[in-house]
């Protein structure tokens, strides 16, 4: 199994080479978020509501999905080390 | 010493000894019609006095009475069995522990069969609603919708009876269970109730007619492995 | 990202799953690098997910919740199917492996479905416009939920090791088989009020980066279940060491 598991570890860098270059994460976070909305956003009042039906934004709602989703990892990662089998002492009476 | 009767006449058996001990003291039917009947009321109440709402859903308050009282009465139909180690005696007869299940099914679809009848005068008066239009196939829904509660409802009864805090478990256990039922019922009836113009109520109606033979085949398979943990 | 890279990840999870089960010497210490793939992994999604794939035709970015939230559910079923799998085997042959796995399997579907469906029900707001909605899929994934939160809490409610087993494996069947029960009329119902409008096209980056999530996912599936089996094993262990309370039970050893 060995093997594999090298051969897992050393992969996943890999899938990650052909990436636009690595920027720092705080600054990507801010960047693609207006970069569509000028061509979206000049017409006019109602038309820019109804729109071609695409929706703009909504970036709070996927990172409180992203969050929700990060945050139950560690929550139950947590609650599975908190109960984890607490091995051969407790075994002995 | 017993001759071995068939699975029908033994669930018959059982059927006949659920009506005699309901008949005995009818607490159990009184009790549930008064708690029903305190429910749809309850929910004219919440919906405020305007006629036409709450004749628009008068099938789905009706449903969630009779959903409501089906858990008291599913809950007590295993805790008379419970006092007395009464199931074990019953488990014990010569009697395949099927042929329980399909009378308990029966003994309890028939009493809130009963029950919805009793109830349909009273949505008239609470809620308004027009009986004529097509009476037949509405009692066909209830005998359903109530086949179809019971159905899941004796198992789970079976096995709530005995655990703790079972007046908690049993809907926790059996109202996900009944979605399907709750909206193939609520549906079937309001296309009785109501014009039907696009004819879905014969799809609602196999929906229902699926939704109990499915319930009444896995419980008819996995009811024994319950009775023989009771 | 060419293809082959999420789907060669999946092979080696899916090795690493076999394994697991084929021989028990890996056991103790193979979740370790399974686990230590997903989170290096799960970093990826997040970065995969909010900033390299496009944004969608049609939803735009909000489109970017469906590359977490489709493997949260995806995960959710598959952990629900093994549950079924296993309530199955344990009632036509009473093991307490299954019992622990059916266990194991139900809590960590209910966790994977509880966020699944909470990111839906985020990523319906700014598309539907409501935050739930009569949508077949979010429907019988809920009630899916419910049941087994039912079952969890009957587990939970039962004293005797042997009742509870019983018990929650028929607890299971009967709430699995209402799964395409309720998949059909809410899908008849909603006919009624209006048409579901379907994300039609998908584009290949998000077809890679969900196929990326789903095998994120399933390593944390793996790993989940496999710690959550040994918390259950343990304490069916313990509870077989006490000395019996009332009628001792000789089928237990």
């Amino acid at each position: 199994m060995k093997p594999f598991v090298l051969a897992a570890l050393l992969l996943a860098p890999l899938a990650l080479a052909d990436l636009p270059a690595p920027e720092a994460a705080p600054a990507a976070v801010v960047e693609p978020a207006p970069a569509p909305a000028p061509a979206l956003k000049h017409p006019e009042g109602i038309e820019k509501a109804m729109g071609s039906g695409v929706i703009e934004g909504g970036w709070e709602y996927i990172y409180a999905a992203y969050g929700v989703g990060l945050l139950g990892v560690l929550v139950f990662a947590a609650s599975l080390f908190i109960r984890r089998p607490k091995g051969l002492p407790e075994r002995a009476p | 010493m017993t001759p071995k009767i068939s699975l029908l006449h033994a669930a018959w058996l059982v059927l006949k000894k659920d009506w005699q001990i309901e008949w005995r003291t009818r607490a159990r039917l009184t009790a549930i019609i008064f708690f029903s009947l305190s429910t749809l009321l309850l929910f004219s109440f919440a919906m405020g006095p305007d006629v036409n709402t709450l004749r628009a859903h008068a099938p789905g308050y009706l449903w969630l009475g009779l959903l409501f009282a089906s858990v008291l009465s599913l809950g007590e139909s295993f805790r008379i069995e419970s006092e007395n180690q009464a199931l074990t005696g019953l488990v014990l007869t010569p009697v395949e522990p099927r042929a329980i299940f399909v009378g308990k099914v029966f003994g309890n679809a028939s009493l809130l069969f009963g029950l919805s009848l009793v109830l349909l005068p009273v949505t008239v008066a609470l809620y308004d609603v027009e009986l004529s239009r097509d009476p037949l196939r509405l009692v066909l829904v209830l005998f359903l919708g109530s086949v179809g509660i019971s159905a899941p409802g004796t198992v789970y009864s079976a096995i709530a009876a005995n655990a703790r805090a079972r007046d908690v478990m049993l809907p926790l256990l059996l109202f996900p269970v009944l979605v399907p039922l709750l909206l193939a019922a609520v549906s079937a009836t309001r296309f009785t109730l109501q014009p039907d113009p696009q004819e879905q109520l014969g799809s609602w109606l196999k929906l229902l007619t699926a939704f109990d033979l499915i319930y009444l085949s896995v419980g008819f398979l996995v009811f024994p492995k319950v009775a023989e943990e009771d | 990202m060419p293809s082959f890279i999420p789907l060669t990840l999946l092979a080696l999870v899916v090795a690493a799953i076999v394994a697991h089960l084929a021989s028990p010497k890996v056991r103790p210490w193979l979740w370790k690098p399974v686990a230590a793939l997903g989170a290096v992994m799960l970093v990826a999604l997040w970065y995969l997910g909010l900033f390299w794939a496009p944004p969608e035709q049609f939803m735009s970015d909000v489109g970017r919740i469906l590359y977490v939230h489709v493997p949260h559910v995806w995960m959710a079923l598959l952990a629900f199917t093994l549950n079924v799998g296993c309530a199955v085997a344990y009632l036509m042959k009473k093991s307490w492996v299954t019992d622990a796995l059916a266990e194991s399997a139900a809590e960590v579907g209910v966790y994977f479905g509880a966020v699944g469906v909470s990111m839906g029900s985020i990523w319906a707001r700014p598309t539907w416009g409501v935050w739930w909605d009569w949508d077949p899929r979010l429907i019988s994934t809920t009630v899916m939920l419910l049941a087994y939160v039912g079952y969890l809490a009957l587990r939970s409610f039962t004293e005797d090791p042997e009742r509870r087993a019983t018990w929650s494996a028929v607890s299971a069947i009967l709430s699995y088989v209402s799964l395409p029960i309720v998949w059909f009329s809410v899908r008849w119902w909603n006919s009624l009020h209006q048409v579901q409008s379907n994300p039609s096209t998908v584009d290949k980056p998000m077809v890679q980066v969900l196929r990326w999530g789903a095998v994120t996912m399933l390593c944390f599936l793996y790993v989940f279940i496999v710690k959550r089996y040994e918390i259950a094993r343990s304490r069916q262990t313990a509870a077989m060491e006490l000395p019996p309370l009332e009628a001792p039970r000789p089928e237990a050893a």
